[in-house]
């Protein structure tokens, strides 16, 4: 397929590489000429520098054949333009990033449709979501969701005192009368493994527990995590995605505050917001963290768009008592150290928008995608009619062992990927899969990747 | 600064006040009452004040350049406070000539009083004055109370040119006044026209209580306007009606909320007529008032039942919040502490973009958040703090401007207060009629008490209360902005 993405920066260059790995042919379209020849020199897409409004440019890009355009440049005003013109082209799929909670938040006088959008992703809306989801989930790394919902994907710590630290994965059944969790895939010195049923949980790994949602207030004690109420957040600088979160936690956290270096958009973010309380200062500022109080933070979130300084000051922020650190990292080359360093949670707004916009974009089989880290995905796929897997049994089935089957759905009910169970058509298949195995995946649900076409 | 132009505008000014003489000759020619000894009859003295102020708003208008292209700040300011000085001293004539006031300075203080809607009087026996001088007393305030300029504004397109200038400087409120319309001369004619329907209404109402039409329609001009000029010595006492209280007192309410507000209510924006945090403040303040001296006079005074005292309280405060100056009680003679929450609200009074006079309460809650901001930040030193209004943050400058607005009233209230002692007034009068006149409500405490008058005041105290009053209605930086001598640099 044809797809011209416009904009190069973390977003674009990646969606290039990955797109243009799986076999399409890709444009790409920045103002920036330095990214323009970083990203001809790296990979094999065309590359086109000018300015994406510009129905000349996008000529030049190959519009007219395109097949589906994705517009991630750093502003909404020219995504929204960009749509706009690849609709008069008639290019039939059309992806924008829109950072405005104008155009995806409650109270959008037009919806995204109405703007010739067909599908908007907000990464600071997921951001926010996934946030909100975190505390709801007490002790929680890391969260998403399948199938509408119904089935939750945790990722948790495993502390010492847990019932399930020492245990191997096949002596888990009979610890507990949930027989409906899974432990879909293991961390363990910033590599994801999928677990084998003797392999033996540790202290420090991160587990990946698939689970009903029903369910969830179960698991909890599982992992020795308590409910423990969030009375108060520090969020390190104001952009657009932190004056947004600490609107929605306002409602819900009685203390919020924000650290912003710059004194312009402190008064900005006091402007905006009613109830959390703004200071002026650097995320490394000991003094401010003195007057903050960071000994009675429950969470500190780096939500700052420059990775190092994010890392520095939520490693501070621990060492002077902050209970819990986010970080946010744009670099995915971090992600490994962060979890060494004891960053409780990471969340990695690229990987979030890649995913989303991957899940888009897949069809037939897979409903959506979620990526854990670098190298795994989490997919949700349906079994059609036609496809070698239905009416087999699990244990017929020739799969890979670095991937594994983490529920089953049918008709809304949650299934344990038994030996002897029979998949049938219309399941819901949720699959976590090391990329080495996403393609041996894919071959036993009878399709190669599929992607919408029209 | 381009003082020919200013005159220019001013002598436009003096020919539309010579439109507003020919009421008043009308309502003479009509009751027809015969002159005082020694003086020119009413209508003699409104006609030749009419014929003078067109000779001179001709010559002004004619002679000197009109700039308004050129207009900015500071002769907007100057033309706005020097238009007020001639208007104020053109109307003073008609009560010289006719002889309801012998001395010059008392029919300027009366004239002045007038059109800034203080409702000060230095008029002893008002009951048997002629009608027209009555009238004119009332329309000045009518007239003052939207703002001269406002009308010109409506009436001459002309004017809308450096308009936004000369609105700035006297609309009520100053800053914080924003506009219902892109035009300012269609947010003008739509203020004018809101007042009138207003005023007509309590005509009406009066009118049906059984009220004379003459003092009917004297009392409406003079309440919407949040003036407070009576055509009887008892004022609204005179009455002695529940009823006519009541429709005063309601639109006495009605004149201290923004004008805007009430266009917004007609055209149906409740959620932003409820929404507005002034109004909220200002409808609040005036129960806990009345509440309050309701109790303070039923505990006080073992004469009043409780019913008395609530329609003495209710109608008395509301008079005073609203900066009207219309009595039914003489609050002189309340206890201490009353006396001092009647002062003490005279500083507040109604809303901006209202008639009334006064601080207005938007500056009051801004004043509040500053100061709550400021215990704010001893607690957190580095964090930003803005103070809000409806969710909205009031400009840094605006702040700074509220502050200084708030030091000017209460520096030269003190400064006022300090000439009138020494020139002998005792202290209660000097500290409220300094008060009463700088905020332009009329009465105050002791001499110029409800039941009293200024006609005591000597002659440099009352030049000081009339500069006091146009300071008021023109909120302080224009006038003192003309004295300014970087303003004058060329």
């Amino acid at each position: 397929m044809k797809i011209l993405i416009v904009g190069a920066g973390i977003v674009g260059n990646n969606l290039a590489q990955e797109l243009s790995e799986e076999g399409h042919d890709i444009s790409i379209i920045d103002q920036d000429p330095e990214k323009i020849r970083r990203i001809s020199e790296t990979l094999d897409v065309m590359s086109v520098c000018g300015n994406a409004c510009l129905p000349s440019v996008l000529v030049k890009a190959g519009i007219r054949d395109m097949e589906m355009i994705i517009a991630v440049a750093n502003k909404d005003e020219i995504n929204l333009m960009v749509c706009f013109l690849a609709s008069k082209f008639k290019v039939p799929k059309r992806f924008a990033r829109l950072r405005s909670m104008e155009f995806t938040g409650p109270g959008q006088i037009f919806s995204p449709q109405e703007l010739f959008i067909d599908q908007a992703i907000n990464p600071g809306e997921i951001i926010t979501d996934t946030v909100i989801k975190l505390l709801q989930t007490p002790g929680a790394v890391n969260v998403a969701e399948f199938a509408q919902g119904k089935v939750l994907l945790r990722e948790f710590d495993l502390p010492e005192n847990a019932p399930l630290t020492g245990k191997s994965i096949k002596e888990l059944t009979s610890l507990s009368d949930l027989d409906l969790i899974l432990i879909v895939a293991i961390v363990r010195e910033g590599k994801l493994i999928i677990p084998k049923p003797e392999d033996v949980l540790q202290v420090g790994d991160r587990i990946y527990t698939m689970v009903y949602k029903e369910f969830l207030p179960f698991l909890l004690p599982m992992l020795n995590k308590t409910v423990e109420e969030v009375k108060k957040i520090a969020i390190f600088s104001a952009n657009r995605v932190s004056i947004n979160l600490a609107k929605a936690l306002e409602e819900i956290v009685k203390d919020v505050c924000i650290i912003e270096p710059s004194r312009e958009t402190a008064h900005e973010a006091a402007d905006e917001l009613s109830k959390t309380l703004v200071h002026h200062g650097t995320g490394t500022d000991l003094d401010l963290f003195n007057d903050i109080n960071m000994k009675e933070v429950d969470f500190f979130m780096a939500l700052s768009d420059d990775d190092e300084n994010n890392i520095l000051s939520a490693l501070l922020a621990k060492k002077y008592g902050a209970r819990r650190a986010l970080v946010i990292t744009n670099d995915p080359e971090y992600l490994p150290i962060l979890d060494s360093i004891g960053m409780d949670v990471t969340i990695n707004p690229r990987l979030i928008v890649v995913s989303t916009i991957l899940k888009h974009l897949r069809k037939g089989g897979v409903i959506s995608v979620f990526k854990l880290v670098e190298n795994a995905e989490v997919m949700e796929l349906v079994v059609d009619a036609d496809s070698s897997i239905a009416e087999n049994k699990i244990s017929n089935l020739q799969f890979p062992k670095d991937a594994i089957i983490g529920a089953i759905l049918r008709h809304g009910e949650m299934l344990v990927p038994d030996k002897e169970l029979i998949i049938k058509e219309g399941d819901s298949v949720i699959v976590v899969a090391l990329s080495s195995a996403i393609e041996k995946i894919e071959k036993i649900f009878g399709r190669k990747r599929h992607f919408f076409r029209f | 600064m381009n003082i020919l132009s200013i005159f220019n505008v001013v002598g436009i000014l003096l020919l539309l006040l010579s439109g507003l003489l020919v009421l008043p000759i009308g309502i003479s020619l009509y009751y027809h009452y015969p002159s005082l000894p020694g003086y020119m009859t009413e209508t003699q003295a409104f006609t030749l004040t009419l014929v003078v102020s067109v000779l001179i708003g001709l010559t002004f208008w004619k002679v000197f350049p009109s700039g308004l292209e050129k207009l900015r700040d500071r002769e907007g300011f100057a033309i706005v406070s020097l238009s007020w000085v001639f208007i104020a001293l053109a109307g003073a004539f008609p009560y010289y000539l006719s002889g309801a006031c012998p001395d010059f300075i008392d029919a300027f203080f009366e004239s002045m009083s007038g059109f800034t809607t203080t409702g000060a009087s230095i008029l002893v026996d008002i009951d048997s004055l002629p009608r027209g001088i009555l009238f004119w007393r009332s329309l000045t305030q009518w007239f003052g109370g939207m703002g001269i300029i406002m009308l010109s504004m409506a009436i001459f397109p002309a004017l809308g040119i450096g308009s936004t200038h000369l609105f700035k400087a006297e609309v009520p409120g100053g800053v914080t006044v924003e506009r219902i319309q892109p035009r300012l001369a269609e947010t003008a004619k739509i203020l004018w026209k809101t007042y009138v329907v207003l005023t007509l209404f309590e005509v009406i109402l009066l009118k049906w209580g059984g009220v004379e039409f003459f003092d009917a329609l004297c009392h409406s001009l003079s309440t919407v306007a949040t003036g407070g000029f009576s055509t009887h010595s008892a004022s609204i006492g005179y009455f002695d009606s529940p009823y006519v209280e009541f429709i005063s007192m309601l639109f006495m309410f009605l004149g201290g909320i923004s004008f805007a507000l009430h266009y917004q209510l007609v055209s149906g924006n409740f959620r932003t007529v409820f929404k507005n945090p002034e109004l909220r403040f200002y409808i609040t303040m005036v129960f806990i008032g009345i509440a309050l001296a309701t109790w303070g006079l039923n505990s006080s005074r073992p004469d009043l039942s409780l019913d008395e005292s609530f329609r003495k309280a209710a109608f008395n405060i509301v008079s005073i919040n609203t900066t009207s100056g219309f009595v039914t009680d003489d609050f002189n003679v309340w206890p201490n502490f009353l006396r001092i929450f009647v002062l003490v609200i005279m500083m507040v009074g109604g809303c901006s973009g209202s008639t009334s006079g006064s601080l207005k309460v938007i500056r009051f809650i801004i004043l509040f958040k500053i100061i709550r901001r400021e215990l704010k930040k001893l607690v957190h030193p580095r964090a930003i703090f803005h103070v809000k209004v409806a969710g909205k943050s009031v400009k840094a400058d605006d702040l700074t401007n509220v502050v200084a607005l708030t030091c000017f009233f209460m520096g030269f209230a003190t400064l006022g207060c300090i000439f009138l002692s020494l020139m002998g007034v005792d202290l209660t009068t000097s500290i409220s009629a300094s008060i009463a006149c700088l905020f332009n409500i009329g009465p105050g405490l002791g001499q110029v008490g409800a039941m009293g008058n200024y006609a005591d005041i000597p002659f440099m105290g009352k030049g000081i209360l009339i500069a006091f009053m146009l300071m008021g209605r023109l909120e302080i930086f224009g006038i003192m902005l003309l004295f300014l001598p970087m303003a004058w640099r060329k």
